[in-house]
């Protein structure tokens, strides 16, 4: 594989370098501390019960969702941003996005995983969780679009950018040996760079692109539904909770991003492959995404103070001037920093990365603090019944194992960034150059039949499951025809996602 | 000898499969008999609910007590109040009353048990279907199925559920009188009201064995909290007999349901205290 002709730099990738005892200590080993700590806390919770947490009874003044619904919430957000500016770049071919979009993409993968771990922790019986929702799950229930969907499918689907977009640097990674080289070569197997595979990737990604981008929207916007669609829980209740929610996503997801990138620009040398226009495009991306999310806030609040709602005004009271005020106009005051720095960065036509990662990481804190006002003032203040009020903070139990759960994603991070160019080497080397490509017509023939045939399967799979699932036509409330329906629905969709890896990795002869 | 061996090997297996013809013929002509008065009787689409008299009930907690002695719901003291882990299927809720006239306490209190919903937002988010209608309206919860997720206690708009927050260890001693018909609930899970399906299940029971259909007498005080009440404030029984004494106390013009806005639909109703009566 060559680079482009009158390219100067030697072939390097951009991973992380070998890091020193300090990296080390605040890299792998305060994690590690982190996760097994968060691993003991987890043992007391399991042990003991849920009593170990600060989670109670709704109705008993407590808040029986908190800590992890939040982060729940906040990291498949995260997931559906890296999704969206992955799909993003390819769909509307923003070139400025394309350095980004591999750690969009792991991002994405990583996220969905740390939220699917929140969930677990957040269960009761987990283990039954495990076992009974593939089952059982029931498509009435809002979290069966969370569970299906976003957890399965957008775990699928980011693995399937991720890898079709990392085989030509794992080819390269291959071929210059080492530890793992048997991984990049399963990875890159049967990659050759050239013009028409090259071609046939972005084609691929295109199309999964297209299908997916509207997907993100109905996932995310589930999960919005969850909380959305309660008409008895007063806080909650509303058609703006999925927007909003979607917002805050964009807003969280593109700070991180803002942070992740500021930090390889600055410290890892990335300044050719991120040059500062990403940060200025993308930082005024997040101004706007702060906009529209503080209209939506702007909304929310008057049509509840109009209406004046007893049980609503209860709840927007304790979020305004109550218990929950603290958070509430932390996060207002974080968001209006960044969108000053964002600001002034925009009229200056300008990009400071430094100030841009503050941003990113105001917004984020921001992000958090509007997850915790979103999830928990309506449990412990939104009664339609004389419930006495109450008052929700972590526990150390929660926080212990959130921590741990963070440390994974940090180490995995690492781990990946160390391993793996984390901006793709074409970000730095421009097009590979054109390698002819014999393919015989039967190879072609051949390509499409899997292809189609993978995709029509897959299709037709997920729409068995559903149907099994979903007992259309019939009464709502009861099981799957087919016990575990649900795995074949989410099967059908994961095997029509794969199908863009079929049409990429059938070997041209 | 090896056709003597084969012989009564033969007369064995013989014996086994007539006995296995013989049970299956005997279920098969018992599923396959018509069904009998009685049956048919029990048969009759039911729709249970509850009536409850504010003006009768003197807010003694005697339904309170019974419904967690009849169903082992774990006690609490002030350590579980202060925790918030407070287990209670039927409750009394103190009720601030607008416009309370003289000589009357701004306070009442309600006994709440699950509402049996018709339109049960409890039901709908359940993602495993724990929790369901069954085929007499009654919001049942398989234990076993819950998965602990909660999201139907921060559903209903009642908070009428709780959730196990942690084991419990049932002293000795109490273990011999915990209800042999209620199954114990493991930690982890929701629980909730069942209209005391399993007494329910017993009368019926006993009426299709006396071949005879329910009386109303005997569904009015069949929950436990009913059946506790001093005052007989609380009276259980069918919605769908126009005649039962539930269904002419929900006809009161007494008679409302708790935030019918949301358009749950709860088969409990509550019978305001009567004014000219004091
Ligand atoms: S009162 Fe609550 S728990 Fe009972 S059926 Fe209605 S919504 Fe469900
Ligand atoms: S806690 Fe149990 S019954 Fe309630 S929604 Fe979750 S699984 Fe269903």
């Amino acid at each position: 594989m060559k680079h482009s002709a009158g390219s100067v730099t030697p072939l390097q990738p951009l991973r992380l370098p070998k890091i020193g005892p300090l990296g080390i200590i605040v890299w792998v080993v305060i994690p590690l501390v982190l996760i097994a700590i968060g691993i003991y806390a987890f043992a007391q919770q399991r042990l003991h019960g849920d009593v170990v947490t600060n989670m109670r009874s709704v109705g008993d003044g407590g808040a029986a969702w908190g800590l992890y619904i939040m982060f729940d919430i906040f990291f498949v957000g995260l997931a559906a941003t890296g999704i969206a500016v992955s799909t993003g770049a390819h769909l509307f071919r923003i070139r400025d996005l394309r350095p980004l979009a591999r750690i969009a993409e792991f991002l994405a993968v990583l996220s969905l995983i740390l939220a699917g771990m929140c969930v677990m922790a957040d269960q009761g019986r987990p283990m039954a969780a495990l076992w009974k929702l593939p089952q059982f799950a029931r498509v009435m229930s809002p979290f069966f679009g969370s569970f299906t969907l976003i957890v399965g499918v957008g775990v699928a689907a980011s693995l399937v950018m991720l890898y079709l977009g990392g085989r030509g640097d794992a080819a390269w990674c291959a071929r210059a040996g080492g530890p793992f080289s048997w991984v990049y070569r399963i990875w890159a197997s049967g990659y050759r760079g050239t013009d028409r595979e090259l071609l046939r990737h972005r084609r691929a990604r295109f199309w999964l692109s297209l299908t997916f981008f509207p997907f993100i929207v109905i996932a995310y916007s589930t999960l919005g539904f969850v909380f959305g669609t309660q008409g008895g829980r007063p806080g909650w209740f509303g058609a703006l909770r999925a927007p909003s929610m979607l917002i805050v996503a964009g807003i969280s997801g593109v700070g991180l991003l803002l942070a992740i990138a500021g930090v390889l620009h600055r410290y890892l040398g990335a300044h050719n492959a991120i040059p500062v226009r990403v940060f200025q495009r993308l930082g005024n991306v997040l101004l706007i995404l702060i906009s529209v999310f503080l209209y939506l806030l702007a909304v929310e609040t008057l049509t509840e103070r109009y209406a004046g709602q007893t049980a609503a005004l209860r709840v927007a009271d304790a979020v305004t001037f109550g218990v929950y005020a603290p958070a509430f106009w932390t996060m207002l005051a974080l968001l209006f920093v960044s969108m000053g720095i964002l600001f002034v960065q925009f009229l200056a036509r300008k990009a400071l990365i430094g100030w841009t990662v503050i941003a990113g990481l105001l917004v984020n804190g921001a992000a958090i603090l509007r997850r915790f006002l979103v999830v928990v003032p309506a449990q412990t203040h939104g009664h339609h019944l004389d419930y006495p009020a109450g008052f929700y903070v972590p526990g150390w139990i929660e926080v212990a194992v959130l921590l741990g759960i963070i440390s994974i994603g940090v180490l995995a991070f690492v781990a990946f960034m160390r391993c793996f160019p984390i901006v793709p080497l074409h970000a730095y080397y421009g097009r590979m150059r054109n390698v002819l490509e014999p393919e015989t017509q039967g190879r072609i023939l051949l390509r499409r039949v899997l292809t189609t045939g993978s995709m029509v399967g897959g299709l037709a799979l997920g729409a068995v499951g559903l149907a099994l699932s979903a007992r259309f036509g019939t009464e709502p409330f009861l099981d799957p025809i087919v016990p575990f329906s649900p795995v074949i629905f989410i099967a059908g969709i994961v095997m029509t996602i794969y199908s863009a890896a079929v049409y990429v990795i059938v070997p041209p002869g | 000898m090896s056709k003597n061996k084969r012989s009564t090997r033969r007369g064995m297996m013989a014996a086994f499969m007539s006995r296995i013809v013989d049970r299956v013929t005997r279920r098969t002509s018992k599923a396959l008999a018509q069904p009998s008065d009685s049956e048919e009787l029990l048969s009759v689409e039911r729709k249970w609910g509850m009536a409850i008299d504010l003006d009768l009930c003197n807010g003694c907690g005697a339904c309170v007590v019974s419904c967690r002695s009849e169903n082992n719901v774990p006690t609490s003291g002030p350590e579980e109040e202060n925790k918030g882990t407070t287990m209670e299927w039927m409750s009394l809720l103190p009720h601030h009353k607008e416009g309370s006239g003289d000589g009357e306490l701004p306070v009442e209190l309600l006994p709440m048990p699950c509402f049996h919903c018709e339109n049960p937002p409890c039901v709908k988010v359940c993602p495993v279907n724990a929790t369901y209608v069954n085929e007499e309206g009654l919001v049942a919860q398989i234990w076993d199925r819950c998965i602990g997720c909660r999201y139907c206690t921060v559903a209903c708009p009642y908070d009428r559920r709780v959730f196990n927050w942690k084991h419990t260890d049932w002293p000795e001693t109490y273990r011999n009188f915990l209800n042999p018909d209620v199954a114990l609930r493991p930690e982890g899970v929701v629980e909730k009201c069942t209209f005391c399906h399993h007494r329910l299940r017993k009368l019926k029971e006993t009426a299709a064995l006396e071949e005879r259909p329910m009386h109303d007498g005997e569904l009015e005080t069949m929950t436990a909290c009913a059946e506790a009440c001093p005052a007989v404030a609380i009276v259980f029984g069918d919605l769908n007999d126009p005649d039962s004494r539930v269904s002419r106390m929900t006809r009161s013009p007494r008679a409302s349901r708790l935030h019918e806005h949301l358009g749950t639909k709860p088969k409990v109703s509550y019978l305001a205290k009567d004014r000219k009566s004091r």
